[in-house]
């Protein structure tokens, strides 16, 4: 199974070793499933942890690690240059349904303007991914 | 946690560079191969991230969603 973790999942794990999110980083390393990222997303992860709040939590070095390590750890793909399958409220998560889409893979997010399209498309929070992942 | 024992076959130079550094460092081969893989595969990282944070999977998600929508252009 593929997968795309958003942004917010990856930076949650980082901060939360006990939480949903850190699970699923260690069910990937134990290959449960496949994840799929792309420039697009790391670019996004790359910015978002430079945010003021999360440099204060996440050193600068640590963070350019955690980035580089999901970028040769992960299956990297093109960012898709077609439509989204479906729209997402937020415009700017388009990219992210686009990319799970060409990729065959579930979308993963802890952000409602995506999960509230779980009825339409293949997204799921980190809850219900895990879930999913267990026997 | 307890060490289980493996076969790997490795280049030859590679296996000479880990023997060296091992002399250097006053460790032994096995030490030298598991924390090289320890950094490649992110363990260390992680392990590094989670002592230094313990937020609580509610407030960790609250501030990731909010720092990813606060850095788009």
């Amino acid at each position: 199974m593929r997968a795309v973790l958003d942004a917010d999942v990856l930076i949650s794990a980082a901060l939360s070793p006990r939480g949903t999110p850190a699970r699923l980083l260690l069910a990937w390393q134990a290959g449960a499933f496949d994840l799929v990222a792309s420039p697009a997303l790391l670019a996004e992860l790359r910015r978002a942890l430079a945010y003021p709040k999360l440099e204060r939590l996440v050193r600068p070095a640590d963070a350019d690690a955690f980035v580089a390590w999901i970028g040769r750890s992960a299956l990297l793909a093109a960012d898709p240059e077609g439509e989204p399958p479906v729209r997402a409220a937020d415009p700017a998560d388009d990219y992210l349904i686009a990319l799970a889409a060409a990729e065959r893979a579930v979308l993963v997010s802890g952000d409602s303007h995506l999960t509230m399209l779980a009825d339409r498309f293949p997204v799921r929070t980190p809850a219900a991914f895990l879930a999913s992942l267990e026997p | 946690m307890a060490k289980v024992r493996t076969t790997l076959t490795i280049d030859p130079e590679v296996l000479r560079a880990v023997k060296v550094r091992a002399a250097r460092l006053g460790k032994g081969d096995s030490d030298v191969i598991e924390e090289a893989l320890r950094r490649d595969l992110g363990l260390d990282l992680l392990d590094r991230l989670w002592a230094a944070n313990d937020l609580d999977e509610a407030e960790a998600l609250s501030l990731a969603t909010e720092a990813q929508h606060r850095t788009r252009g």
